[in-house]
């Protein structure tokens, strides 16, 4: 299968990246197409433009070559994984606006042009997957409603077919205080997960 | 009151001044933060991560945003709903300006974070939702929770979050578009 990883931090030396690593390595050896989006390394542009905006309902919501770029490998792909540190509940900025830019009308879904009715267009995709390191223990990521989890697991997730698509969720919480330990599992779990989807 | 639209003609920058003007006449001060018209770059760079501990660090380079957010009494969001939530542009500014030693302090030994903006009474977000509201209710409301939860806990005890949301903008008759306007309008009178 093709997948496609998106990996937003900062640090190329940050655990967020040796959980990116562990990934793609366990992807590709269990025999996957992989191809990896490191918006960080691709400088990318989060914010979505005026120009954008105002195309975002036309034929052609596309301005860019490079969203272009992005929009055909999320078209081509049958896998979607999102690596990601949580930053105040939910997903770093760079990482929100490659979903607003990238994720338009005719990649991930059509509006309807009468009634605007939000069609699903993520058909092809057969696999949606979360891998994420949260500042707080587990008991308040609950408490604050794990806003980040919601992105991925069911604004994203709903534009993929109900029964078809399987999606996982892989989280560390509290990991500033986790122990080399913790953190060594946490990658193995994030490899024997990844090498069997 | 922080807004983030790309384009100036839209129904949310225009709730945006409906608010601030009714906000002056009650006789209000308003400090407004236009992300887009001040071209805010929203993504947390390197040098900012390596000192997320450090809470001089954001003052020294987003000190008026950050003697903003330390004056105000309420704080009023504006944006369009994206995905569930803020627009990047927001979402980077809670990464890039609510930082250590601004919004909360870090225990020197570990711990929960400690709260610092006690002095804001109350938080009013003012969204339009491309989507009907059983859409957004199934894909959870990311933003409402962001807003209601994560923010409000660092703001006053009994910091009340407003929420005033036009869902379904597209489709909606201009009359209930005036009717938006209007519950913004009585928000700040």
């Amino acid at each position: 299968m093709r997948y496609l990883v998106v990996h937003a931090h900062p640090s190329p030396s940050s655990f967020s990246r040796a959980l990116c690593d562990r990934a793609v390595a366990a992807l590709t050896a269990a025999g996957h197409d992989v191809e990896l989006i490191d918006l960080y390394a691709e400088r990318f542009e989060a914010r979505l433009s005026r120009e954008e905006r105002l195309s975002y309902e036309s034929d052609e919501p596309i301005l860019d070559p490079q969203i272009r770029r992005y929009a055909d490998l999320v078209l081509g792909c049958a896998g979607l994984v999102f690596i990601y540190p949580t930053w105040w509940s939910g997903a770093p900025a760079i990482l929100k606006g490659w979903l607003e830019r990238v994720l338009v009308p005719g990649v991930s879904f059509t509006l309807d042009p009468l009634t605007h009715k939000v069609q699903p267009g993520f058909g092809h995709v057969r696999r949606i997957v979360g891998i994420t390191t949260y500042g707080s223990p587990r008991w308040n990521v609950w408490l604050m409603a794990d806003g980040g989890r919601r992105l991925i697991l069911r604004c994203v997730r709903i534009l993929a077919p109900r029964l078809r698509c399987r999606s996982r969720w892989l989280a560390l919480y509290d990991v500033d205080r986790s122990t080399d330990e913790q953190r060594q599992a946490f990658l193995q779990r994030v490899e024997k997960t990844m090498a069997a989807l | 009151m922080v807004v983030a639209h790309p384009v100036a003609e839209s129904l949310g920058q225009t709730a945006a001044l409906t608010a601030i003007e009714a906000c002056r006449r009650r006789g209000d001060q308003v400090e407004v933060i236009d992300l887009y018209g001040e071209d805010f770059d929203p993504v947390l760079t390197l040098a900012e991560w390596q000192a997320h501990a450090d809470p001089t660090f954001t003052r020294t380079h987003h000190g008026g945003h950050v003697r903003a957010l330390e004056w105000a009494t309420s704080l009023v969001l504006v944006y369009p709903t994206w995905f569930g939530g803020p627009p990047a542009m927001l979402k980077g500014w809670f990464d890039r300006v609510w930082s250590a030693g601004v919004a909360y302090d870090l225990p020197s030994g570990g711990g929960p974070i400690r709260p610092r903006l006690r002095g804001i009474r109350d938080i009013t977000v003012v969204t339009t939702h491309g989507s009907k509201k059983w859409m957004n209710s199934l894909q959870g409301e990311p933003g409402k929770r962001l807003t209601g939860r994560g923010l409000r806990v660092l703001a006053s005890r009994r910091c009340r979050r407003h929420w005033i949301a036009l869902y379904g903008v597209d489709m909606v008759s201009n009359e209930e578009r005036v009717e938006f306007l209007n519950r913004v309008r009585a928000r700040f009178s």
